[in-house]
């Protein structure tokens, strides 16, 4: 079956980038696996080993329970798209999608047979007979897509397919690319950097950075529950808030983090973990939904405060994004600096908030994220 | 272009250009008129033009039976073979070893690279005594193939060295596209490399074509004393120490050139556009 399996995979390029580190992966069969990350991560450089189009000389890939290390990449029996099609420009579309079924050597009449039913799925019917220099960036991705799927291959790797598109037509062809994997369920690989594309299509994420894999796991739980600072702001538009604070422990079974003049308590469950940290400071985070104006309901809520200066206030329509400047010193912020930290809040379109008013907005425990401030991974 | 305003500027210009494509046509005139004379026309009005006269049988002879080789017609026969023979191993051979050369980073593609760069330096007589002696005792002497095979040999420096440019500037996306796809090595260069390489092929083709076409020494040399004159040849066999119909020998030199001229015609933008370089998606 489609399954791939990574194990302590690195790469080094001629010349000395080290591109990849330690990559250990396991993407199960019909799964919509998700690399995302920051430019020059490496996402593009595991694609292509998984693909077969660099060396390996660190660690393992598995496609279907075979090793694929020395495996040529036509053995490898997967399809890849390329960030920029590389649809063959002397090729009409039909002889584009095509080619993967006569380099199989299947018969004329299978091959027109089942061109067509891919021509079907991605629409593109009308379009066969074109030259790719024809066709619209839309229709150039879906033959591509055609080109991919005609071969009903044990993998599909796609190196940001829809970057090449406008925000609308991008929206479009997200929906359309996660309707026809889920219809043909092959096992994918989808590289973007963008983390809108990685959340809504992704049935599992890997977030990267610098090489390494910094989390993996499905969008709820790298939203939910980052692993690092990282991932915390990498993931989320805007990502979450961090702020620096001193945790002090005011009493017995009572731990509290200093912003300004207010005191917000640590969540219970958290104390044991957090202990270590009483008397010094710890990185708080907080998503930009959690801090609204919406009156709260449960009890306990109002246990906490930020309360700040409004700088500037954004209208999207369904609600007003607005930042807030807190007493408090941001992330890994040289000492001199001014100690203050810019948060993003959302409110709601009908909230009359002004730029220079003061606001204190409340704070649920439970929302809070706790990060070691040294390695910036989550403390639980 | 479309805010074109014709002046006085443009006027001059053109009338420059007019004057330029006149002189270049001069060459021609003089071609074509003297071709179409009988003898007592050319020695009485050499410039005048025959249009009341002309002379078409001088077409004819010089076909049929011109010079000391049997005419032109059976040397343009040689010349052809021996072109497209040339041209097509030329393409093959210098675009697959190209293509080698600019896809392997090793040392001895770098290294091959190198001496094909240094073929294309030095001057072809240096070794030509040598490549004769060769040429006789593998009984390669005026025979079709040995001289496709020295011709080849002889332009393949200089036709590696355009590929290899060529190929380099090219995106490796659509061979990496075609190997994921499942092409084998022949496959990815028959079926998606050659395709891309069109515009300098053509290049290569014409060059190495006008090359071998008007050429008049390798032939000379490599083919004398055998009836596989080539077009030049013939066309020097034309002129006598004693007696030269020189109206004949215009006749027979624009048989040469038509072929020529006619590929031009037709390629021209493709030949232009291998030279500018560069592939459109
Ligand atoms: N062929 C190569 N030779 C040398 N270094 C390379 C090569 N390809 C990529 N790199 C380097 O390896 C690192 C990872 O590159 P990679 O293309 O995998 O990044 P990416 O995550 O795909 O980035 P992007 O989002 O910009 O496409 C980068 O630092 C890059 O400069
Ligand atoms: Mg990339």
């Amino acid at each position: 079956m489609g399954t791939i399996g990574i194990r302590g995979l690195g790469k080094v390029y001629p010349g000395g980038t080290r591109a990849l580190r330690d990559l250990d992966l396991e993407i199960a069969d019909g799964e919509f696996m998700v690399f995302v990350g920051p430019s020059g991560c490496g996402k593009t450089t595991a694609l292509r080993m998984i693909a077969g189009l660099e060396t390996i000389e660190e660690g393992e890939i598995s496609i279907g329970g075979t090793v694929v290390n020395r495996v040529e990449p036509r053995k490898r029996d997967v399809a890849m798209v390329f960030q920029n099609y590389a649809l063959y420009p002397h090729m009409s579309v039909y002889d584009n999608i095509a080619f993967p079924l006569q380099c199989e050597g299947r018969r004329k009449q299978e091959i027109k047979e089942r061109v067509e039913e891919a021509a079907r799925l991605l629409g593109l019917d009308e379009l066969l007979k074109r030259k790719p220099r024809a066709l619209s960036g839309g229709q150039r991705q879906r033959v591509a897509m055609g080109r991919a799927i005609v071969r009903k291959p044990q993998a599909f790797l796609l190196d940001e397919p829809l970057s090449n598109l406008d925000a609308k037509l991008r929206m479009q062809m997200r929906a359309e690319l996660s309707t026809v994997q889920r219809t043909l369920g092959v096992t994918t690989v989808y590289v973007t950097h963008d983390q809108v594309e990685a959340m809504t299509m992704g049935t599992r994420i890997a977030v990267m950075r610098d090489g390494l894999l910094q989390q993996e796991g499905t969008p709820e739980l790298v939203y939910g529950r980052p692993s690092n600072m990282f991932v915390a702001t990498f993931i989320g538009s805007p990502g979450m808030n961090l702020l620096s604070c001193p945790l002090v422990a005011d009493g017995p079974d009572d731990l509290r983090c200093v912003v300004g003049e207010e005191r917000i308590p640590a969540p219970r469950e958290m104390h044991r973990a957090l202990e270590r940290f009483a008397g010094s400071e710890v990185v708080v985070g907080v998503r930009p939904e959690k801090l609204t104006d919406a009156p709260r309901a449960a009890a306990g809520d109002a246990a906490g405060r930020l309360r700040g200066e409004v700088t500037v206030v954004e209208m999207l329509g369904h609600e007003r994004l607005v930042q807030v400047e807190l007493p408090g010193r941001p992330v890994a912020a040289d000492p001199g600096a001014a100690d203050k930290v810019t948060v993003y809040a959302r409110f709601s379109p009908a909230s009359p908030v002004k730029p220079l008013e003061t606001v204190a907005i409340p704070v649920n425990p439970a929302d809070l994220h706790f990060f070691d401030p040294e390695t910036g991974e989550a403390i639980r | 272009m479309g805010a074109f305003r014709y002046t006085s500027r443009s006027f001059v210009r053109e009338l420059a250009m007019i004057l330029a494509a006149m002189l270049f046509s001069l060459p021609f005139y003089f071609l074509i008129a003297i071709s179409l004379k009988s003898d007592r026309q050319l020695t009485r009005e050499p410039l005048k033009p025959p249009l009341a006269d002309p002379n078409w049988g001088n077409y004819a002879d010089a076909w049929s039976n011109g010079g000391t080789t049997g005419g032109m017609g059976r040397a343009f026969f040689n010349t052809v073979i021996i072109t497209v023979g040339s041209v097509v191993c030329l393409v093959l051979v210098s675009s697959m070893t190209a293509y080698v050369i600019a896809r392997r980073t090793s040392k001895l593609s770098n290294g091959l690279y190198v001496l094909f760069v240094i073929g294309f330096i030095m001057p072809a007589t240096l070794g030509l005594v040598p490549v004769y002696v060769v040429m006789r005792s593998a009984g390669l002497l005026a025979t079709y193939h040995g001289i496709i095979i020295l011709h080849t040999a002889g332009i393949l420096p200089f036709a590696v060295f355009l590929y290899v440019g060529f190929i380099r500037a090219l995106p490796t996306e659509y061979e990496e596209a075609a190997q994921v796809d499942g092409a084998g090595m022949l496959r990815t260069f028959f079926r998606v490399v050659i395709p891309l390489l069109r515009p300098i092929t053509t290049t290569v083709a014409m060059l190495s074509g006008l090359i071998v076409w008007n050429d008049f020494f390798i032939a000379l040399i490599f083919m004398s004393g055998s009836s596989i004159g080539t077009l030049p040849v013939a066309l020097n066999s034309f002129v006598n120490e004693n007696y030269t119909q020189w109206n004949l020998v215009f006749a027979g030199a624009t048989i040469a050139i038509l072929p020529v001229l006619g590929v031009f015609v037709v390629a021209q933008r493709q030949f232009v556009r291998g030279l500018a370089g560069g592939i459109r998606g």
